[in-house]
């Protein structure tokens, strides 16, 4: 089982439940619900992106979601506000990564430990959304703004097409720079990378800004699709993130950062999204399949690391 | 020449004068001094607590000493930082090795010095290309460059450390000064007969070996010259063929009065 990475099984996967739900709905095989998966798959994967590199060094921000949402808020007000779509979207991906600075603050300055800092940023971020806005959300933005989510070029959806950017972008930060090597480095031995005189500090700031750009790139996306700027708009988008990561490949407690598994596993969890809407099922289900996916992720992920270590230690002496 | 051989043979690489440290009311390290020359295995043996990590951190920077002085060739020091001394010329090896199980032999034997093309983008192929060069200029055979630390032995990852720490310090206007803390601890004797043979290789390179180690007989056999550390104190460093197994194993326990030569002993003498 081991023999094979875990993106081969993703992949294996995802073949298999396509043809479970073609089985199911005589609508599911079809082009245009191909581009339909991608396009919804489009912003968990975007932030996705973010996520592997950050879980990759052994890090977590779950303040994505909110990072979302509040990256829809200043968009919208600013759109409002008459300012054009692109000093709109630069604004945006601004304060994406001004919150990701601000994680990467409290991780590296104040030595909080990812998980917490992030949680409690995911609260104060989350609940600025809801004070500013009420509750309320924004809507009625410009054509011009609405194409990014809603537009296609050459049949493809923009979205997805910008999603396919940033996983590319992303996979060549992780195979090509010293960004990608030092965050796998310091998932698997951060003090080894220390010692060795690189700085820590300035890659993993590098990291949580990009994780925080990817957020508010997946909220450009998320609301000229939706047409509305909502508080809440962002929930359970680390969850799904951190899942996509996971499943894609890259473990939990850090090492080599798998941006073309994490792809895959978004295509995955699409499929399943799309699958069981198609044959009917009740979205009560949806949550539970794709917790059930996760879990089986996360339970392969850890045999396959518990199978490696064994590996090691009988190798010690050899 | 090779890109891992550099100075001239016995050139003096490390001097330590009268290296004194202490922890609060505790004395680590009583006025130590000790010389180092390039193609010299200089073993620092005694009991736990004696003060040898303490030294080997004052040399690799970690820790700065109270008083005393430190010189690199002809660079002397009070106290250094962990990057003035790698700029020096002085890799360590731990216990812990500091390599990533999960990147490949040769991505580790570049960590942090990667070569770039483009300003930007990692040459992966000149680093597996030069990796494979330095080992086998070290006369360490690997699966390949591209085998991930995780897959290998004990031995071999030492292997790779050491090629590491070898690299770190060598090059021009560099010290060429090698640490090795308990190179062959937990390992089977095939293992640590890889490891011993590299190190003596090193000798050959003229790179200057500083290691401490509790295993005596393997001390003996690899180590030109000898310093015995008890309670922070150099009882005596001399030549290998000077001392016997048992008058070190009395040394370091204190149950035998310090006799023979002392060539560089206490500062304060």
């Amino acid at each position: 089982m081991n023999r094979f990475p875990q993106p081969f099984w993703v992949g294996v996967s995802t073949v298999a439940l396509s043809l479970f739900f073609s089985w199911l709905s005589p609508h599911f095989l079809t082009g245009e619900n191909f581009v339909t998966i991608l396009d919804q798959s489009s912003i968990n994967i975007v932030v996705a992106v973010g996520m592997t590199l950050v879980i990759a060094s052994a890090g977590i921000d779950l303040s994505v979601g909110a990072t979302v949402a509040v990256c829809g808020i200043v968009m919208a007000s600013l759109i409002k506000a008459g300012f054009g779509v692109l000093p709109t979207i630069a604004a945006a991906l601004l304060t994406g990564a001004l919150l990701g600075l601000l994680n990467a603050l409290l991780v590296v300055k104040l030595e909080v430990n990812p998980f917490m800092a992030t949680l409690a940023m995911m609260s104060v971020v989350g609940g600025g959304a809801l004070i500013v806005t009420q509750g309320i959300p924004i809507y009625g933005f410009s054509a011009d703004f609405s194409w990014i989510g809603r537009g296609r070029i050459g049949g493809l959806p923009v979205s997805s097409l910008l999603c396919s950017a940033v996983v590319a972008a992303g996979g060549f930060l992780a195979r090509c720079t010293r960004l990608g090597i030092y965050a796998a480095a310091m998932g698997g031995n951060e003090e080894a990378l220390r010692r060795n005189g690189v700085s820590t500090c300035l890659y993993k700031t590098v990291l949580y800004v990009l994780c925080g750009v990817c957020a508010a790139l997946a909220s450009v996306i998320l609301t000229s699709k939706l047409n509305s700027a909502e508080p809440l708009a962002g929930a359970m988008a680390e969850m799904n993130a951190i899942a996509t990561a996971v499943l894609g490949g890259t473990r939990i407690r850090g090492g080599e950062p798998r941006i073309a598994g994490t792809f895959f596993a978004g295509i995955l969890m699409g499929v399943v999204k799309n699958g069981l809407v198609l044959a009917g099922i009740s979205s009560y289900y949806q949550q539970f399949v794709t917790g059930v996916i996760i879990l089986a992720a996360i339970v392969v992920s850890d045999r396959s690391e518990k199978s490696g270590s064994e590996k090691r230690k009988g190798s010690f002496g050899r | 020449m090779s890109a891992l051989t550099l100075h001239d043979p016995m050139e003096q690489v490390l001097e330590i004068q009268a290296l004194s440290k202490n922890f609060g009311r505790v004395e680590v390290l009583k006025g130590i001094s000790l010389s180092l020359c390039s193609g010299e295995i200089l073993a620092l043996v005694g009991d736990n607590g004696a003060g040898k990590s303490t030294l080997l951190k004052c040399v690799t920077g970690t820790i700065t000493p109270d008083g005393g002085v430190i010189r690199l060739r002809d660079k002397e020091y009070l106290s250094l930082s962990p990057r003035r001394s790698m700029a020096e010329g002085v890799s360590a090896v731990y216990q812990d090795l500091a390599l990533v199980e999960d990147l490949d032999v040769a991505t580790n034997l570049f960590l942090g010095t990667e070569p770039l093309k483009a300003g930007f983008l990692v040459d992966r192929a000149r680093m597996h290309a030069e990796a494979g060069l330095r080992l086998k200029e070290l006369g360490i055979e690997l699966p390949s460059t591209r085998a991930r630390i995780a897959d290998l032995s004990g031995g071999q990852r030492q292997a790779v450390a050491i090629a590491r720490a070898v690299m770190q310090a060598s090059g021009k206007d560099r010290a060429g000064i090698v640490i090795l803390d308990e190179p062959t601890a937990a390992m089977g004797v095939r293992e640590s007969e890889l490891v011993l043979g590299i190190i003596r290789g090193l000798r050959e390179r003229k790179m200057a070996v500083l290691f401490v180690s509790h295993n005596l007989p393997q001390v003996f056999r690899i180590a030109d010259r000898i310093c015995v550390l008890r309670s922070g104190e150099m009882l005596w460093c001399g030549k290998t063929g000077d001392v016997s197994l048992q008058d070190v194993i009395a040394m370091m326990s204190g149950s035998q009065p310090v006799n023979g030569e002392n060539t560089e002993g206490t500062g304060d003498e």
